[in-house]
């Protein structure tokens, strides 16, 4: 007993790193994903105000550090720049990632009716309201859809990405 | 075990603390974000991000201990077969007895006919209703397509119903989606000195589909003597699955397989194993909060084993579920089944069972309240599962179970359990006969209830470090009326099988993941069991349960991957398992080793050494000239994956 417990010590000690802030990849994952998203859906005319930036807002704490401004830099959706900030509170955003440890509710609500793509990463978030959520899948990082919130928003989700939705909630553990 | 295990650690850290800093820097960054946005979405899917930060996932608000072996898991360590993969799950111990039977099991009570574990492949049961325990040696698929092996160890029972006592094992294999194209893996070796798999997978309309095949040849193993075992085998399995459906509405799946070996014995010609299974299952979103499922299945097992029992044994099962929540603070689930076992058995005058055939009927109803005591931070789970069985009747398998979470990434759980391993065939109806013929044991008959268990468990899991996660759990499991062997009131045999053991079990289950960068993983098990089994006073019992458990105090495992420049990969597991008593198997350490390349997005090629340390050791069974012991092995693997 003594001699594992005592293994196991070593072997942590010698594993531990000097510093492992970076974001990790299941956030620069998400960003991806992110900016993929606003190739397979269509806002409404008139979502985004003339001349404005197409925006992706991340909701209280931003969990990608630099990774989403890095994956969307240069980048362009229907001809228009596209940008990211940390969202506050009322500024026009087309997309709003709400991360897993800031409640969705307030957020959701006030994007109710309005042409928003709400992502977000909890459990709860597709009944909550919410349109698409990400899920983990084994190791994977997979998504759901809610195809009556993305109605009410007025967005039309292309049959592609609906196809690679995952069903909410495999059989399985969950039962 | 201390010093040797000290010895390779150390040696292991040294390896891996001694890559030179400069090329380690360059060889460990990660791709930037820049690359990731090239990717389509289908290849986003398919990158696992698994990382020492793992969030709970909803199947982590269960409450329960679990851990779930990816199928990148399965494909960077390795192995061959299921029950080697389960292997790399923290807390389970996994002996193998020669090469088409191991003991597998959680919480200890492992024998080579364990009893306390529920098996599934994508929901289906696994275990044989004949004595409720997992036939390994029939178990396979293409490795590659399985998606994630969940290990819940102890009572799952008020979910999962009886036999879900010690541990709850889910196989699921991935969606035919993610399965598209054409996948070869040709992996000659040593030991397995053929084997192949084949899969195509494709799509038509709204429905995606695989087919694949698999053929394997495995040498024998070795006696304590280094002589052959003589229990090479052949086994090939064969199937496909249909995904149909849209997210969002109604979804189907369908599934067939077909399983075959020929199993060499030294001293009597081949047995033959047969498994088929046919599987389907609907489900139906019936408002955005509710949901019901449909599944049923139909399986047939068929084994000879010459001089021993050849059998048969159709399953149909038919159960639905229905989840839904009401008022945003409640989820519900509940559900029923209803199975019908039927088997015709052929003994021989060393086992047989009388009837020779029977039919036994299982049916079930449970149901499982969440209940959210404060939104995000305390839940408390209540569940009754009620199951009728043909044996001992009507078995309640209550559960209460609370999780409370301290910060988004650190949560508290407890849980009580009540479970039951129903009566079998092999419990009741069973006659074993000395090699005089003289009859030894007889089944237990009516009288024969279902042993019971009471189990309080505690978790951590949490983040401890920006790179470290660490799940813990201690429980403590009480048995009763545990399986005996009674020596009737007349002082004369055959014993009786009966109820009148008690068994308790305790320990301490400690899971680390550590990924100081992206590149570099490492998992680190240990488990610290004790069991012990006691009488009743009015107890006639002579076995002392020495057939029931057979236990190492400590296993301990470590694995760790590297993913170096130019798309190669280093992959070590290393596990240490102490002694067991009875019967006796001394304490040993094994390692396996792997060394793949990503040769281009369609060629992978590895070469996998495993149990290195050793030319032989054994893992289970009596100590004498005839018990087998593993070889080491080298394999070389090719790999091919066309979309």
């Amino acid at each position: 007993m003594k001699s594992v417990l005592a293994a196991l010590a070593v072997a942590i000690v010698y594993a531990l790193p000097a510093s492992a802030q970076d974001t990790p990849l299941e956030y620069r994952v998400k960003a991806a994903y992110l900016f993929n998203f606003t190739k397979f859906v269509d806002w409404p005319p008139g979502a985004i105000s003339e001349g404005a930036p197409f925006t992706i807002c991340v909701a209280g704490m931003n969990p990608f550090a630099s990774a989403l401004e890095d994956t969307i830099r240069g980048e362009t959706v229907a001809g228009r720049s596209l940008q990211s900030r940390v969202a506050q509170g009322n500024e026009p955003c087309q997309v709003v990632f709400v991360p897993h440890d800031v409640d969705p509710v307030p957020i959701l609500k006030r994007a109710r009716m309005q042409p928003v793509l709400t992502v977000g990463e909890s459990p709860d978030f597709l009944r909550q309201g919410g349109i698409i959520n990400f899920v983990r899948d084994g190791g994977k990082v997979r998504f759901e859809i809610s195809q009556e919130a993305a109605a009410r928003a007025q967005l039309r989700i292309s049959s592609r990405l609906l196809r690679l939705a995952r069903e909410p909630a495999e059989r399985g553990l969950e039962r | 075990m201390g010093a040797r295990t000290m010895r390779i650690l150390h040696f292991l850290c040294l390896v891996l603390a001694s890559l030179p800093s400069s090329a380690a820097a360059a060889a460990l960054d990660e791709p930037p974000a820049q690359d990731l946005k090239t990717l389509s979405i289908e290849q986003l899917m398919e990158i696992d991000v698994t990382l020492a930060t793992r969030q709970p996932e909803p199947v982590r608000a269960t409450a329960a201990a679990i851990s779930v072996i990816t199928g990148e898991d399965i494909r960077r360590a390795g192995v061959t077969t299921i029950a080697d993969a389960i292997a790399l799950a923290d807390g389970v111990h996994v002996a193998r007895f020669n090469n088409g039977s191991w003991a597998i099991s959680a919480r200890g009570f492992n024998i080579t006919s364990a009893n306390k574990l529920l098996v599934m492949v994508d929901g289906r049961t696994e275990y044989s209703p004949l004595f409720t325990g997992v036939f390994w040696n029939m178990l396979d698929y293409v490795l590659e397509d399985i998606d994630r092996i969940e290990v819940i160890r102890g009572p799952g029972a008020a979910l999962w119903g009886a036999n879900a006592v010690n541990g709850v094992i889910n196989i699921i294999t991935r969606h035919s989606r993610d399965t598209q194209g054409a996948f070869v893996s040709l992996g000659p070796g040593t030991e397995d000195r053929a084997l192949g798999e084949v899969r195509y997978g494709g799509a038509a309309g709204n429905a995606t589909y695989r087919v694949y095949g698999k053929y394997a040849d495995r040498d024998d193993q070795v006696v304590s003597t280094g002589g052959p075992a003589g229990d090479s085998r052949r086994r090939g399995q064969a199937g496909l699955r249909i995904d149909g459906g849209r997210a969002n509405s109604s979804t189907w799946m369908v599934k067939g397989d077909a399983f075959h070996s020929s199993d060499a014995f030294f001293d009597r010609p081949d047995g033959e194993f047969t498994e088929l299974a046919l599987q389907g299952r609907w489900s139906r979103p019936l408002s955005p909060t509710s949901r019901i499922d449909v599944q049923s299945y139909y399986r047939r097992e068929y084994r000879r084993v010459p001089l021993q029992l050849t059998h048969d044994l159709d399953t149909v099962d038919l159960d639905f579920q229905h989840a839904f929540s009401a008022r945003t603070r409640h989820n519900v689930v509940w559900g029923g089944g209803f199975r019908v076992n039927r088997d015709r058995t052929f003994g021989s005058t060393l086992i047989s069972f009388d009837p020779e055939r029977r039919s036994y009927p299982v049916s079930s109803l449970f149901g499982q309240e969440q209940f959210t005591v404060r939104p995000d931070r305390l839940f408390v789970i209540v569940g009754l599962k009620m199951e009728r069985n043909a044996f001992s009747g009507v078995e309640w398998q209550p559960n209460v179970r609370t999780r409370l979470d301290l910060t988004p990434r650190q949560t508290l759980w407890g849980a009580v359990s009540r479970a039951v391993r129903r009566p079998t065939r092999l419990d009741v109806d069973v006659l074993a006969r000395a090699p005089t013929g003289v009859l030894a044991v007889v089944g237990g008959g009516e009288a024969f209830r279902a042993e019971k268990l009471i189990a309080g468990e505690i978790g951590y899991r949490g983040q401890i470090h920006a790179a470290v996660s660490l799940d813990a759990t201690l429980f403590h499991h009480s048995f009763d009326d545990l399986r005996s062997q009674e020596l009737p009131p007349s002082g004369l045999p055959p014993l009786v099988v009966g109820n009148t053991l008690n068994g308790r079990s305790h320990g301490l289950e400690l899971a680390f993941n550590i990924q100081p960068i992206g590149r570099w993983r490492t998992h680190l098990g240990y488990t610290y069991l004790g069991t012990s089994i006691t009488r009743d006073p009015n107890s006639r019992d002579v076995s002392g349960g020495i057939s029931e458990a057979n236990d190492p105090h400590h296993v301990f495992g470590l694995r760790t991957s590297i993913d170096l420049p130019h798309r190669i990969e280093l992959d070590a597991n290393l596990r240490s398992i102490g002694a067991i008593a009875t019967p006796t198997v001394p304490a040993y350490t094994e390692l396996n080793a792997r060394v793949g390349w990503r040769a281009t997005p369609r060629i992978e090629l590895a070469v996998v050494g495993h149990d290195l340390l050793h030319d032989h050791h054994p893992e289970f069974g009596p100590p004498g000239p005839r018990r087998e012991e593993f070889e080491r092995g080298v394999r070389a693997l090719v790999t091919l994956r066309l979309p």
